[in-house]
């Protein structure tokens, strides 16, 4: 059907506006602060016919960037033939989807004329899902039985109809069955806004005139992809990093991205074997992770299915980038973040005029759990987040979200009230930055002391392979925490990660976080900019 | 003096690129406007200059009601004063850490310079906890060591702002008791004195800001309030808060961070009004000039309050603020081909230099005003009107075809059309959020359309959200100026609560009440007024364990603490389709004790405009609408008689704006001041 230049452009912008919307109702609706709080979702509708993304919310997390599309595929593949009106569909499996057991799609159909026209899903992260470990970043685990409930594709309701019995199976399995529970509303509120803004767009539009602006938009997008990608001469360009996981242990990543005429392969070959542990990635979380980076690199482009057409992949099966399951998966945000430093240390070589140093590279969490002293069970996830890299005009930021999410980081105050902790300091981490004629960011000092016994424990990582320059800058400090129990100190340098460890009121933790990698030359800085962060007491070594 | 009593009152809006005069004299009903290139430097000089040109006698005006962009300047300028902050040991560096976040959801690249370095970010001992209790006390000696800090900073304001200060602030007050006495002249912001809400960094934000344009702010005051008396103006003139109430300058000082939407709030404060002449009691306030549209939502006379707002990033700034939805949308706004080959107007404008490529200012793109006049949209007689001289139509012609015709493969026509099409497209969008969000039908909404470029686009956007009705204010370009002498002296209070609704009791919220009564009661005693007219209550609420407040408004006379859980379930539905079993918190309690003005009656308005000759004969044009080319009526507002009403397709031109009336829509001027557009059936 033939669409004029105007039509293409009202309907981009219509479904944008959707998708907008459905992200905006999920946080305001949520229940946990994870979503409400710090917005760790995505919404997304999906054109079902490709099993692509047709458009996503601007304000979900990077990281859901392609997974949103793979879940779509997953879930058409195993229930599509079943799907009625008013079907929603619920699930969790990583190897499915992608990224960890914490974070819950729901996907629902918008049919028209009894026919299947868009997908739309929604993901947000839940606290708490059972496990080993309360909040599921176990840094013990060993197989996924142990980070959670899995939900495989599962009805959570039939034509209309909620099934209490599957909404009661899920909630009995968390250690916060309320507030989980207030979450699931939240989302179904997202994809009923969805439906509601679809109906009006077909009425307005005809379903004729939207499939078609939908084809040609993920065609176009496509292109712009391409003609960004055909920027770069062919050629093929390596990068090479690694994720701890022990003392002394580690698992490397090596890429060799192939630029080809607007083309792209990616190959993980050579990267290390799936392990017994909790950062082994599945395949889809390991794609939306490059799908991200490549976006950080070329912003202008939307988040569409055409995009990702121009990519090809090779990661043989068995590398911890293509773990199958029963991996352990819990950790996944170190390693994706991780994927998408290989990929922008690669794009560094090729386009250093978009390129920033690394930042501090690891979603490095800290899972505090106990009981508040009128016996009421609490578990908390606490970010620890650093400094960002020096870019081609600009210093590092301090105290950013990692690349791969955008999550905002929680009010020391109400963590306070929520919680029996005492915060002693959250500060810049003077001589953390990467030197360059742009510096990084600083890295962070957080620290707290406990009133009340508590359980603690840290999956982090850059303790041992710094955040590193680009385009002649320095590499940045790297993280650092120490834990004060009964017998001592634990941790410190290092470490990268802190099983389950018991403290005691009076008791603390002292998180620093890396900071950003520098950009250009340290000896190009200007001498007043030197100077400046000499006053402000951040610059302290000669 | 008491607003009630005003006759013969002057209002000015201080924008980015004029200055707005509006004057009404009562002794002869008549009405006077002028427009002044804002002057940057000091804005008072193009007030001053502005009032004069209105022909009215200093002495002789009852009141002078200002809108400014004074603080907000000083803070996108980094202009403020030199300051220092003072946190609570351990956290000096929140305010530069903020929530984490990056200036744009994907891109690398971005940088932030707080407003306070940290070299003059001082911490000082002491900790309250979380529910108010002293944890480690504040002594002598902490008070001393930041005292002979601050001493070798040499700086001019100060920001305090410690841990939990909200549920206990002994410790702020104590650390800004040592500063006075060391420091008299010392201008010092202290956080809970602005605003006692949880959040140690929204809360250190803002008292940052308050010191860096605290002192601006004063001075600009004091340079007005001179430059008015030495002409004879005998009263303290007033300052429209960005709460969308007034306040006599003196206060105002008081609490500089209340003058950042000063304008803006001021043109919602018109629209209310005009949509309340109107008869509508669901308004949209569209407000669209050469770079932006701002969007505001008023329901039953009132408007939302936002808390959490931001001047930049990284830059919260938590007060009471209308709650305003922006687009870059506006008259400037450029038309191109973006990299997917798809047609995008705006956010980028062509701002007032080089401005619209018609104008002959050096604009080589296309904007949303060179569509119109390809379309025939702006006749001649309607630059006449505005007293626009250089125009250069065949230059829109030429944009149009070149950046964004001949790429499209559309004739210029077609591609004018597709320009609007899509800017419009782009401002119902966000009407439509605007209204979402707060779980209503922008069906049920009248538009009232104003700024310079409002009234052009206001048939387009009733017909793509199916509102039924649109009043276009009598001088839509001026809108902000009338807004500011139509708005109420109103002073806002908050008092933080956070416990569950059922342990709150009807003594406490007495007291609490009671207490903001006799704040606001001598506030308005110092402005000479006498009276309290309303004392609204804002109650903030969510189910224990939610993070965003649903609130529940009410007049402090009508609370029953009774029905405050069926009025929360009922605004929590209304905004997410469903309420929750779950206890219910009281979060905060804020109230606006208010005292009416007379404001204007808007018939008065109406009566002059029609005492001033037309400036044009009507006539028949030919323009395009709908991808048709249609005889087009063109008539001068001022010839309209009340009740007078034109068929669509018709252009209505006045001094400070063009009126574009589609096909299907009818425009009847009304005996209260305002054109009525209504949809034909």
């Amino acid at each position: 059907m033939a669409l004029n230049p105007l039509d293409l452009a009202i309907i981009r912008g219509r479904l944008q506006q959707i998708t907008d919307e459905m992200d905006l109702v999920h946080v305001k609706a949520a229940f946990s602060p994870i979503v409400s709080e710090m917005s760790d979702r995505a919404n997304a509708m999906i054109n079902p016919k490709r099993l692509e993304v047709v458009s996503q919310g601007k304000t979900g997390l990077p990281i859901f960037v392609s997974a949103m599309q793979t879940s779509a595929r997953s879930i058409m593949e195993r229930l599509g033939s079943d799907m009625r009106d008013g079907d929603v569909v619920i699930m969790n499996d990583p190897f499915l989807g992608g990224t960890h057991l914490q974070d819950i799609k729901l996907l629902r159909p918008f049919f028209v004329d009894g026919q299947i026209v868009l997908l739309l899903v929604s993901t947000g992260h839940y606290v708490d899902l059972g496990g080993a470990l309360a909040g599921g970043f176990d840094p013990s685990a060993t197989d996924i039985f142990q980070e959670g409930l899995q939900i495989p594709p599962t009805f959570l309701a039939k034509a209309g109809e909620l099934r209490r019995d599957i909404l009661r199976l899920i909630v009995q399995n968390t250690r916060l069955p309320e507030a989980q529970e207030g979450d699931v509303r939240a989302q179904l509120n997202a994809l009923e806004v969805g439906v509601r803004r679809l109906t009006a767009l077909v009425e307005e539009r005809g379903v004729e005139q939207l499939l078609a602006a939908i084809d040609e938009l993920a065609d176009r997008s496509e292109a712009q992809m391409r003609g960004y990608l055909g920027r770069v001469n062919n050629g093929t360009y390596r990068a090479r990093d690694a994720v701890e996981i022990s003392q002394t242990e580690e698992l490397v990543l090596e890429v060799a991205i192939t630029f080809n005429d607007g083309s792209v392969h990616v190959d993980f070959t050579g990267s290390s074997a799936a392990y017994r542990g909790p950062m082994n990635l599945a395949w889809p979380t390991t794609e939306t992770a490059v799908f991200l980076a490549f976006k950080h690199y070329f912003p202008e482009v939307p988040i569409n299915g055409g995009c990702f057409r121009p990519f090809t992949f090779t990661c043989p099966p068995g590398r911890f980038l293509n773990a199958s399951w029963p991996s352990a998966v819990g950790g996944y945000s170190e390693s994706a973040q991780r994927v998408t430093d290989v990929v922008f240390a690669t794009l560094a070589q090729v386009l250093p005029e978009l390129a920033s140093g690394a930042c501090y590279g690891t979603g490095s969490t800290l899972t505090f759990s106990g009981h508040q002293t009128d016996g009421t069970f609490f578990a908390s996830v606490f970010p620890v987040c650093g400094g960002h890299g020096g870019s081609k005009d600009s210093d590092g930021l301090v105290h950013t979200p990692l690349p791969i999410g955008m999550a905002k980081f929680p009010k020391l105050e109400a963590s306070e009230h929520d919680f029996p902790v005492r915060w002693e300091t959250m500060a810049m981490r003077p001589d953390s930055a990467g030197a360059g004629r742009w510096r990084g960011g600083w890295g962070s000092v957080f620290r707290f002391t406990t009133l009340v016994p508590m359980n603690v424990a840290f999956l982090g990582d850059r303790a041992r392979h710094a955040p590193f320059g680009v385009v002649g800058g320095g590499q940045a400090a790297m993280t650092e925490v120490t834990i004060k129990t009964q017998s001592g100190l634990v941790g410190g340098r290092g470490y990268s990660q802190l099983k389950n460890i018991r403290i005691e009121p009076g008791d603390w933790v002292e998180m620093k976080s890396a900071g950003g990698g520098g950009y250009g030359n340290p000896s190009e800085r200007d001498p007043a900019a030197m100077v400046a962060d000499r006053r402000d007491g951040l610059l302290t070594a000669d | 003096m008491d607003p009630a009593a005003s006759q013969s009152v002057v209002g000015v809006d201080v924008g980015g690129t004029f200055t707005d005069c509006i004057g009404f004299d009562a002794a002869t009903g008549e009405v006077h406007i002028a427009k002044l290139p804002t002057t940057l430097d000091d804005q008072s000089r193009a007030v001053v200059g502005g009032i004069e040109e209105l022909g009215m006698q200093f002495a002789r005006l009852d009141q002078v009601c200002h809108g400014t962009t004074t603080a907000t300047n000083a803070i996108i300028e980094r202009k403020g004063v030199k300051g220092a902050l003072i946190a609570t040991r351990g956290f000096r560096d929140i305010v530069e850490l903020g929530r984490r976040d990056r200036p744009n959801a994907y891109g690398l690249a971005g940088g932030f310079t707080p407003l306070v370095p940290r070299h003059r970010r001082l911490e000082v001992g002491g900790r309250i906890g979380a529910k108010g209790e002293e944890v480690e006390p504040i002594t002598e000696a902490d008070l001393k060591k930041v005292i002979e800090e601050l001493r070798a900073l040499d700086v001019e304001a100060v920001a305090i702002s410690l841990m939990h200060s909200y549920a206990n602030d002994s410790h702020e007050k104590r650390v800004e008791a040592a500063i006075k006495a060391a420091f008299p002249n010392m201008y010092v912001a202290r956080s809970t004195a602005i605003y006692p809400e949880l959040g140690e960094f929204e809360r250190s934000s803002t008292a940052v800001i308050a010191a860096y344009v605290g002192p601006i702010i004063t001075r600009y005051f004091q340079r007005l309030d001179t430059g008015l008396r030495e002409r004879g103006f005998k009263q303290d003139y007033m300052v429209v808060q960005s709460n969308g109430g007034a306040a006599s300058h003196r206060i105002a000082q008081r609490y500089p961070t209340t003058t950042i939407l000063s304008g803006p709030a001021a043109g919602v404060g018109a629209a209310t009004a005009v949509g309340n002449a109107a008869g509508l009691n669901k308004v949209v306030s569209f407000d669209m000039g050469g770079t932006s549209a701002d969007v505001c939502v008023i329901v039953d006379g009132k408007v939302r309050q936002s808390i959490e707002n931001f001047v930049g990033y990284r830059m919260p700034l938590q007060v009471p603020m209308i709650e305003m939805d922006s687009i870059g949308a506006g008259g400037g706004s450029i038309a191109s081909i973006d990299d997917a080959g798809i047609l995008r107007v705006g956010p980028r404008s062509a701002g007032a230099r080089p401005g619209p490529a018609c104008y002959g200012w050096g604009g080589t793109e296309a904007t949303v005003t060179d569509a119109h006049f390809v379309l025939g949209h702006v006749p001649k007689a309607s630059l006449a009107a505005n007293r626009i001289e250089r125009v250069d139509p065949d230059a829109a012609i030429r944009v149009v075809k070149k950046n964004i015709a001949d790429p499209l493969g559309m004739s210029v026509e077609e591609a004018a059309e597709a320009i609007l099409e899509v800017v419009n497209e782009n401002m119902a969008g966000t009407i439509r959020l605007a209204t979402v969000e707060r779980g209503l039908d922008v069906r049920d909404f009248g538009l009232v359309p104003f700024g310079g470029a409002g009234p052009l686009h206001a048939c387009a956007l009733m017909r793509k959200l199916g509102m039924k009705v649109a009043a276009v204010p009598v001088y839509p370009g001026l809108t902000s100026a009338l807004g500011t002498v139509m708005a109420d002296v109103r002073h806002d209070f908050v008092q933080p609560v956070r416990r569950l609704l059922s342990e709150v009791t009807r003594a406490d919220m007495d007291k609490i009440i009671r207490a903001h009564r006799a704040e606001g009661e001598e506030l308005l005693k110092l402005q000479g007024i006498q009276r309290v007219d309303a004392h609204d209550l804002a109650l903030a609420m969510f189910y224990a364990g939610q993070r965003h407040t649903v609130s529940v408004n009410i007049a402090a006379d009508q609370l029953a603490i009774a029905d405050l859980n069926a009025l929360f379930a009922e605004a929590y539905r209304q905004k997410n389709g469903m309420t929750l079993e779950r206890p219910v918190m009281l979060v905060s309690v804020q109230s606006s004790v208010i005292a009416k003005t007379k404001g204007l009656d808007l018939k008065m308005c109406a009566a002059a405009i029609r005492k001033t000759p037309p400036a044009i004969e009507a006539h028949t044009i030919k323009a395009r609408f709908m991808g048709k080319d249609m005889d087009t009526r063109v008539l001068d507002r001022r010839s309209m008689k009340a009740g007078e009403s034109v068929l669509g397709p018709a252009i209505i031109v006045q001094r400070d704006t063009t009126m574009l009336i589609e096909p299907g829509y009818r425009a009847t001027d009304s005996d209260i001041g305002s054109i009525m557009i209504t949809k034909e059936n």
